[in-house]
């Protein structure tokens, strides 16, 4: 699981920056290649990474996997090795004098019941005043440990691991509970193989040698009574089903050591009896060493699955992956840019003098564009003087048009300095077919004839105030023809009405 | 059988494209008052999964439809034939300049697609239209005709009447203003235009809705995510052990507010980006959307009254007095009760106004290696009010976001008055909510309640969305 976490948080990390729909469609893609179902996310996420895991990626989490479980067997083998070094110290034995019981009793079965103290506090929540505080110093205690842990790996060892581990303080707080996990299970695998060592080192020497067992004491209230109370205690759990792993009380008496002079035993001893108490250590090495931290690395190993789904499960970014592996990959946009329109450049400004406006004019209504008022305001607003009134565009057939445009030369012939003015809808746009007839209108007048496109404002006709923008563009689109006798003009026929005196 | 593939037409800048990118959600389209923005042909394919189910096509308008229409009838043999002198006008012209922007709207038409003629309800019909119906009549192809309002309905009833001559379905959807169910009726509409086009719509139109409630459902667990990190956000700096804290405390506060802003603008982004809106304008200064996180107008407006708090409060000392009264057997002769209503109900009015939470940690010993003394934290807030405002302001912005039609350009505005409206909880809802945030308060971050409480409280905020019709 610790692989699959690596590898998706190094490849979030690669895909932050990469566009949305890319990612979804590559993931959607791997969703249904792989029959992914958001009801088993892990096994999604597995798939997923299985396909898109970078190469290099895949080599760092491989190394820092391989540094973890290197981290993970160097607990172990010193386990193993402290474990038989501790029975090999306890239960040394050279024949000159025998192995006193109750350091190993010490040793085996009270300290190891004593960490566990530390260990039941850390896995309960108890709602116990300054049970909160405690843990957290604990907290803080496993923390320091893991971090003199790492000392003693290499540097390249170290970072592989605590990259294995979480990467950097800005996923501490996502991390933290899998590395308080994995810290607490490996230091039960540590323990039980520590316990195992010392047992089956045990074991190795009854079977191999002779071992001598007796209990020794300064203390004048550890009586024989009460070591007989503290070894029945001990051996209750065992004492129906393995009794010759009990001692009696008339063995422990039997057994009490006395180093003075030569040294000797206690009231009725028999050296035979010396030999019988490897059963009762073995079996309290067992039950009250090995079984208990068996039971916590069982939870370890649970908790420390949960810790690990957990964790990868609350990624930052693998909700969106799930989203995107488990999810139709829905998409209405346009997938081609769209085509930008060159900028036209104007030539020159489409204008001519205002004063040459006045004057007599012809008018032209393009596509039917009208206003009873339009007159007066070509009249008061531009100075034109209709002399003559045609119309060409929409409504006609294009032959019209091509008409129009030598009537319109016929009548400026028999005027002096006439205009035309073409009275255009401003709030229609000025299409390609418009500038067709403009062009053809320049043709048949010829140069230096002011030509006037009069836009007639949609106000005009009192539904909707149109702005100028309607205007401008005809006026754009004018001055794109490069006619430098070419105006363009905006009345507005409604004001210009109000306004006549 | 092939996608339906829907043409998008008209006469220049009569709201084609706003069409399309209202339909498409795509805020990419460009959108100007200017005729020729448009001047390809662009497809905007509905995949699911890869497969296509339909396709928009938005394209240039008519620039020479009556010389089109001219070239057309000179080729004329029958009334059978039109479809195909059609198809003859755009093999001849394709390629060329003078009827481009004809061939590039005609040429996906005579391919198979269907005909969204699409014209503007705010401006007269003119006889200019004409040519450019009768050349889609001539294509002989399944077609719709669109009334679209750009700037107001004054000639709606009169496009209506023209169009029906032409068109033998017609309908008005204003492109700016459509919201998602509209645009669904729409879609679906488009099933009409011919009988094997019904089919991939209906099942279209089923997937976007689905769609639509899964990014509904995202918005709300983004909202509970914003809340949850609000809650239990926290800044802290180092101070030394001499030092007057008071001086830290505005500098810290500030960086609290800020980072708690950072917060509430990342999520925004978020959000618009789960609709589709990459490119929305947010202007900061004036709407209530835009109001300062901390502003004393919004913070009233979204959050829970004064005397709202001061009656809880006051409700809640009571019941405290009220204890502590019948533990001494009345012999207080209930002025406990009093006392506790009455400091419960300061504590609420007080709690209507912004106000940081600090707290210093003493460091023992770290001057003796060279490090400060205490540690001082601003936050997590304990003020009841913030949760209350940031989900106001997040329900409104969502509203506002889900709402919106991808062919506005305009900056996204907020009415005070309508957020106002928009703020009332209904009780129960209320006090789910107080809930929900003082458990995600204990919870803290990152843990397993935390992020079971999240889950409950982005259903909550689903819920809410759902009630105001997202």
């Amino acid at each position: 699981m610790l692989t699959t976490i690596l590898g998706v948080a190094l490849r979030l990390d690669r895909d932050r920056d990469r566009p949305a729909r890319e990612l979804r469609e590559r993931d959607r893609a791997i969703g249904r290649a792989r029959k992914v179902s958001p009801k088993h996310p892990v096994r999604a996420l597995r798939a997923w990474i299985d396909e898109v895991a970078h190469e290099e990626d895949r080599a760092h989490t491989q190394r820092a996997i391989t540094a973890l479980r290197t981290t993970g067997l160097l607990a172990v083998l010193l386990g193993f090795v402290l474990g038989a070094g501790a029975a090999a110290a306890i239960y040394s034995y050279d024949g000159s004098r025998p192995i006193n019981i109750l350091p190993a009793i010490a040793t085996f079965v009270l300290l190891p019941l004593l960490l566990l103290v530390p260990l039941i506090v850390q896995l309960l929540p108890l709602p116990v005043p300054g049970w909160a505080s405690l843990r957290e110093s604990l907290a803080a205690l496993g923390a320091g440990l893991f971090a003199l842990a790492m000392r003693v790996l290499g540097q390249r060892h170290r970072e592989l691991v605590m990259s294995a581990l979480g990467r950097g303080r800005a996923h501490q707080r996502l991390f933290a509970g899998l590395q308080k996990w994995v810290l607490l299970s490996s230091a039960q695998t540590f323990a039980v193989c520590f316990h195992l060592g010392a047992i089956l080192w045990l074991l190795g020497r009854v079977l191999v040698t002779d071992l001598s067992f007796t209990w020794s004491t300064t203390a004048e209230f550890v009586t024989a009574e009460r070591v007989h109370a503290l070894t029945a205690w001990l051996s209750t759990p065992w004492q129906t089903w393995l009794p010759q792993a009990v001692p009696a009380l008339a063995d422990v008496r039997a057994t009490q050591y006395f180093r003075l002079g030569e040294g000797s035993l206690g009231a009725g001893s028999d050296p035979a009896l010396l030999g019988r108490w490897w059963s009762f250590l073995a079996m309290s090495m067992v039950v009250y060493g090995l079984a208990p931290r068996l039971i916590t690395a069982w939870i370890g190993a649970i908790g420390r699955a949960r810790a690990e789904r957990w964790t990868l499960l609350h990624l930052p970014g693998v909700d969106d992956v799930l989203d995107r592996l488990t999810r139709w990959d829905v998409r209405t946009q346009a997938e081609a840019p769209e085509a930008m329109p060159s900028e036209q450049e104007a030539t020159h400004e489409a204008r001519v003098d205002p004063a040459s406006l006045e004057g007599p004019a012809v008018l032209v209504q393009w596509s039917m564009a009208a206003s009873d008022a339009a007159d007066f305001a070509l009249r008061t607003e531009l100075g034109l003087d209709v002399r003559e009134r045609l119309a060409a565009g929409a409504g006609y057939a294009l032959a019209h048009d091509e008409r129009v445009a030598d009537d319109v030369a016929r009548a400026l012939a028999g005027m002096q300095r006439g205009r035309v003015a073409v009275l255009v809808k401003a709030w229609e746009p000025a299409t390609m077919e418009a500038m067709d007839f403009l062009t053809a209108l320049r043709r048949r007048v010829g140069d230096a004839v002011g030509i006037v496109v009069v836009a007639l404002r949609l106000q005009a006709l009192g539904a909707h105030d149109t702005d100028d923008r309607d205007v401008a563009q005809w006026r754009r689109r004018c001055t794109a023809l490069g006619d430098p006798w070419l105006r363009v003009a905006g009345i507005d026929p409604h004001v210009a009405t109000q306004e006549r005196p | 059988m092939s996608a339906p593939v829907f043409v998008v037409v008209g006469h220049p800048n009569k709201g084609k494209s706003s069409i399309v990118s209202t339909l498409a959600h795509d805020d990419s389209v460009r959108v100007a008052p200017d005729p020729g923005t448009t001047i390809a042909a662009r497809a905007f394919p509905m995949r699911v999964d890869g497969e296509i189910l339909y396709s928009l096509v938005d394209t240039p308008g008519f620039q020479r439809a009556r010389a089109a229409l001219q070239w057309m009838q000179e080729h004329e043999t029958t009334a059978a034939e039109h479809a195909a002198v059609v198809r003859a006008f755009v093999r001849e012209h394709r390629g060329g300049t003078h009827f481009h922007d004809e061939c590039e709207l005609l040429a996906p038409i005579v391919e198979g697609g269907g005909v969204l003629y699409v014209v503007d309800g705010s401006k007269p019909y003119g006889p200019e239209y004409e040519p450019e119906m009768e050349i889609l009549r001539w294509t002989g192809r399944p077609s719709m005709a669109l009334v679209n309002p750009i700037g107001g309905d004054a000639h709606v009833r009169t496009w209506e009447d023209a169009l029906s001559q032409y068109f033998r379905i017609v309908r008005v959807l204003d492109a700016h203003q459509a919201v998602f169910d509209q645009q669904l009726d729409l879609l679906r509409a488009f099933g009409q235009m011919h009988q094997d086009w019904r089919a991939p719509m209906d099942r279209a139109v089923g997937v976007l809705a689905r769609d639509r409630e899964r990014r509904v459902r995202r918005a709300a667990e983004r909202i509970a995510e914003l809340l949850a990190d609000m809650l239990t956000l926290s800044v802290a700096r180092n101070i030394g052990a001499d030092a007057a804290v008071e001086e830290h405390k505005a500098e810290l506060e500030a960086r609290f507010q800020d980072e708690l802003r950072a917060l509430e603008q990342k999520a925004r982004r978020d959000v618009e980006a789960l609709y589709d809106h990459h490119d929305l304008q947010r202007v900061e200064d004036v709407s209530a959307l835009r109001q300062d996180l901390f502003s004393a107008e919004v913070w009233h407006l979204f959050g829970r009254s004064k005397w709202r708090l001061a009656v809880i409060g006051a409700s809640g000392g009571a019941i405290t007095g009220g204890v502590l009264d019948a533990s001494i057997g009345g012999l207080a002769f209930g002025v406990l009760t009093g006392l506790g209503a009455a400091a419960g109900a300061a504590l609420g009015w007080q709690a209507a106004e912004w106000s940081s939470s600090f707290q210093v940690f003493n460091l023992p010993g770290m001057e003796k290696v060279g490090l400060s003394g205490r540690r001082l934290q601003c936050g997590p807030t304990r003020n009841p009010n913030l949760p209350f405002v940031a989900l106001g302001r997040a329900r409104h912005h969502h509203r506002l976001v889900a709402s919106r039609a991808h062919a506005r350009r305009d900056p996204l505005v907020v009415d005070t008055e309508e957020a106002g409206a928009l703020n009332p909880l209904e009780a129960a809802e209320e006090r789910a909510f107080h809930a929900s945030f003082t458990r995600l308060r204990k919870a803290g971050a990152m843990t397993d309640a935390a992020l079971r409480e999240r889950d409950a409280l982005a259903d909550r905020v689903h819920a809410l969305f759902q009630r105001d019709g997202a």
